[in-house]
């Protein structure tokens, strides 16, 4: 069942609960309370899940922890809880994760919304306005395991609006919401003004006869608005907050309110991009960074996060040549370095990612957290989701084996402490010939 | 100066004709921590692979190393079979030439030693790959059968002129139409050499009538080259490899092979999987005859049109649950590191074989469907696909099993011969590490 289409049940419990008459109802609700069904309905919202291998977000897996979630949160992780009142499921020899954070996707965007290319720079468009929250993505991510995903404007605009973070599941696009208009897209490189045209004579017949039109213009159309926004707070006149959105987000960038996601994927965007960091005193976040691994000290340094790029993908945009152990170089340097699947980068799903940079030399602990506390802290959503620890959301999955391995598979998936996906009861499809008979002979 | 002596000169020539009479015996030993042999074999842990002129000669625990071996240490390794590629379009300048009938052609013509696709074949454990025109034709042209390494197209070939690639995918035009092309190409060289034979029997019936002739009428001069390979292949004398991009077409791949008694290999694309019922059938019809290399994706996601609902299917897992047997392919890109179309884990066997065990195919048989049973289709089981004694050193170590996180291929073995060596990658140390300076 989709869950974003019917209601959610309570829990797997009330699934079995049987239709009651309604002439009835008083009467058994009377009796129900008698015999204490009370204590037993109470019980709906606890959840004890016990006997896999734990992986609480950070450190190795552990034997013998148990996750008790009462009302969607996470109450305990310990060992010998108590199951009183509880739903207890036993996923003896299974394994246990967060649900995954994806800290960058284009998930629930149609590829024409992403760009606003009204303007070159739309810093305080949100895209939480362009998302579909029925998109078939959403449910593939969280049947594998992705319960939280930063969801980011496109890259064609210098600046690029505000994304989100949210659930991949839940009721309402409302309720699923973790933080909005959080992280401010900001593209360096070819790409924001790669569909714009310089004007040599004619008659400009489009809009995209504009600047900027090369790497240089697109650092200084981010100077520019800087400095605009920078001017205007200062004067503090002519500059109402609540009329001009773009300024204040830009000034929030500038208060460092706000991250700025800073797509840079060549070592000269990289550098470009400390640059600014420090001249402006903004706070960012490389996204993609394929080539950090030319400025490792000079990242970690600047205590700058990088929410690094698929491993698995060998091409990537602005021509940047990856290197297969950039991440692992990373963790090395001690940055606080990130997997996403990105956006229209031909990724696997993410934990196969983090199975890549296993391969690629990151040790197994370092790509599981990459995955789930990691993009947690970065997303500034680490009070919510990507560890296990009392206080939080109930976002957690059980995987059939250790979920680095390429046989692994999520076997259930709770958002909020609901199970949303269960992948034992895998639909099982009849494949069956369009054709029936033995091949046609008479047609040729 | 010095002369030579009568004895000398026996001496010399004594020496000679030992030397000649006694090939030079090339010994090479691997020391095994791990060894997969192949299907229904157990592990087996700490032996000695003892290889004479290519082939195994013995594996065991207490084999004496001679002295005169080269010793490959892999005791920190885990060894098993190389991957085998029955059909690929790697490592060409082109796939398809813009012609649509082209039996002539031949992949000899356009193998690119210095291509990515076989360095990144090598990197991956593949040691044998068939390589074929692509899918974008109708009678594209003659594969060739090589290893991936070579300096040369000759260095690489172990099979010339290999099977012939024929596609149903319809390119230009109808689907109808396409077959009736396919069709109208065999019938021209069916009658051209009805004409031949035809002429012949004129010419030898002028000869019993005292006709005078200069030179004896010779079928096989008089047969039109660029017609030969296809009428060599509608003999049965050279298998077809016949590319079925949907179920809607195994019906017609079918009525061809039957109607002109094909002797083919079937790759099946994108949603084939749904004719699986008709598949079996044929199967049945036509037992032993039934060779089947499944396309690369092995994740196909099905949409419901009305309800939007998405169902993920493993076409591998359906021929296995037919009790199909099935060879496993990879993506054919030559991008810089192994793909420029799609993820370049798609063109990685390990991940191919593991996607298909996750979907619930048995690891042996996902593996064998990249070893062994390519190695059948290719009529090669008894050299390539397994490692046991007889059989050819063709073999690859990996750092783990090969779909543990941490597996890579260390080295590659092409009958005894280290044809890759990781430590020695210059890719590998171009792509990993601090890089000693920037771009």
């Amino acid at each position: 069942m989709n869950p974003l289409r019917k209601p959610i049940l309570p829990d797997a419990s009330a699934k079995s609960l049987p239709m009651i008459h309604p002439h009835k109802l008083a009467l058994g609700l009377a009796l129900g309370l008698t015999l204490g069904l009370g204590a037993s309905l109470g019980a709906q919202d606890r959840l004890l899940l016990k006997g896999a291998k734990v992986f609480t977000g950070k450190g190795p897996f552990q034997e013998g922890l148990q996750i008790l979630v009462v009302d969607g949160k996470i109450q305990k992780v310990g060992k010998d809880l108590s199951a009183e009142n509880s739903t207890v499921v036993d996923v003896s020899g299974k394994w246990i994760t967060p649900g995954l954070v994806d800290a960058n996707t284009s998930l629930g965007l149609a590829t024409t919304h992403t760009n606003e290319q009204s303007n070159e720079t739309t810093p305080h468009i949100p895209i939480l306005d362009a998302i579909d929250p029925r998109a078939a993505n959403f449910k593939r991510a969280l049947g594998m395991g992705v319960t939280s995903a930063y969801v980011s404007p496109g890259g064609m605009n210098v600046f690029g609006g505000l994304g989100v973070v949210l659930k991949t599941a839940g009721p309402q696009l409302s309720e699923r919401i973790i933080l909005d208009k959080t992280g401010l897209r900001m593209t360096l490189g070819a790409m924001a003004s790669s569909g714009n045209r310089s004007f040599r004579g004619g008659n400009p017949d489009s809009m995209f006869y504009r600047r900027p039109t090369s790497r240089m213009g697109v650092i200084w159309e981010i100077r520019s608005q800087f400095y605009k926004a920078d001017a205007k707070r200062a004067s503090g006149q002519g500059f109402d907050p609540e009329k001009d959105p773009a300024t204040r987000t830009l000034i929030a960038a500038l208060d460092g309110k706000l991250t700025v996601r800073t797509t840079a994927r060549t070592d000269q965007d990289i550098r470009t991009a400390l640059r600014l960091a420090e001249e402006f005193g903004i706070r960012i976040a490389i996204d993609e960074g394929t080539e950090a691994y030319n400025s490792l000290d000079q990242i970690a340094a600047a205590g700058v996060p990088v929410i690094a790029s698929p491993p698995s993908v060998s091409q990537h945009p602005d021509r940047a040549e990856r290197h297969l152990d950039t991440i692992k170089l990373l963790a090395d340097a001690g940055v606080v370095v990130a997997i996403q699947t990105g956006q229209g980068l031909g990724a696997l799903p993410l934990i196969r990612e983090a199975s890549f940079a296993v391969r690629y030399g990151l040790p197994r602990e370092r790509a599981l957290e990459a995955v789930t506390s990691v993009p947690a802290e970065i997303l500034g959503v680490s009070d919510r989701v990507g560890s296990l620890k009392e206080g939080l959301d109930a976002d957690i999955v059980v995987w059939d084996l250790n979920p680095l391995s390429v046989f692994s598979r999520p076997e259930s998936v709770y958002v909020g402490g609901k199970l949303l996906h269960d992948g034992k009861a895998k639909k099982t499809k009849k494949v069956t010939s369009p054709r029936r008979g033995t091949p046609r002979k008479t047609r040729l | 100066m010095t002369t030579m002596t009568a004895k000398h000169i026996v001496f010399a020539g004594l020496t000679a004709l030992f030397a000649s009479a006694l090939p030079a015996q090339d010994l090479t030993v691997v020391k095994a921590g791990t060894l997969y042999q192949g299907r229904g074999k157990p592990l087996l842990k700490d032996v000695v692979i003892l290889i004479e002129n290519g082939k195994i000669k013995k594996i065991d625990k207490g084999t004496k190393i001679p002295w005169n071996a080269e010793v490959i240490d892999a005791s920190k390794s885990y060894v098993m079979p190389a991957w085998v590629l029955a059909h690929g379009s790697g490592g060409l300048d082109r796939e398809n030439e813009s012609i649509p009938v082209t039996p002539y052609l031949t992949i000899m013509d356009s193998v690119d030693p210095s291509s990515n696709y076989f360095e990144t074949a090598r990197r991956h454990g593949i040691a044998i790959l068939h390589i074929l025109p692509g899918n974008a034709t109708q009678v594209g042209g003659r594969g060739v059968l090589l290893k991936p390494s070579g300096r040369t197209p000759e260095d690489m070939a172990l099979v010339e002129k290999a099977g012939m690639k024929m596609s149903l995918q319809a390119t230009r035009g109808s689907r109808s139409q396409h077959l009736l092309q396919i069709e109208k190409a065999f019938k021209a060289a069916l009658d051209h050499r009805t004409e031949i034979l035809r002429q012949k029997a004129e010419w030898e019936e002028d000869k019993k009538n005292g006709a005078t002739t200069v030179e004896e009428f010779d079928v096989d001069k008089k047969i039109d080259k660029l017609k030969k390979p296809l009428l060599e292949m509608l003999d049965g004398k050279v298998p077809v490899y016949l590319y079925v991009p949907g179920a809607n077409d195994v019906a017609n791949a079918f009525s061809l092979i039957e109607k002109y008694k094909l002797k083919a290999v079937l790759v099946l694309g994108g949603d084939c999987y749904k004719a699986v019922d008709l598949v079996k059938r044929y199967g049945r019809r036509n037992p032993g005859k039934l060779r089947i290399i499944l396309g690369p994706k092995q994740e196909v996601v099905e949409k419901d049109p009305v309800t939007q609902e998405e169902t993920l299917v493993c076409p591998a897992k359906v021929f296995f649950d037919a009790g199909l047997p099935f060879a496993l392919s990879s993506t054919s890109s030559s991008g810089r590191w192994g793909g420029s179309s799609g993820n370049p884990a798609l063109t990685m066997p390990w991940y191919q074989v593991g996607t298909c065990v996750r979907h619930g195919v048995p690891e042996d048989i996902a593996i064998a469907a990249f070893t062994e049973i390519p190695a059948m289709f290719l009529n090669r089981a008894k050299r390539f696909g397994r490692l046991e004694v007889g059989m050819d050193a063709t073999m690859q170590s990996l750092a783990a099993a090969p779909m543990e996180p941490e597996s890579k291929v260390r080295m590659l073995l092409f009958e005894g011969q280290i044809i890759y060596d990781r430590s020695k990658d210059p890719r590998v140390k171009q792509l990993t590490g601090k890089p000693t300076q920037t771009r």
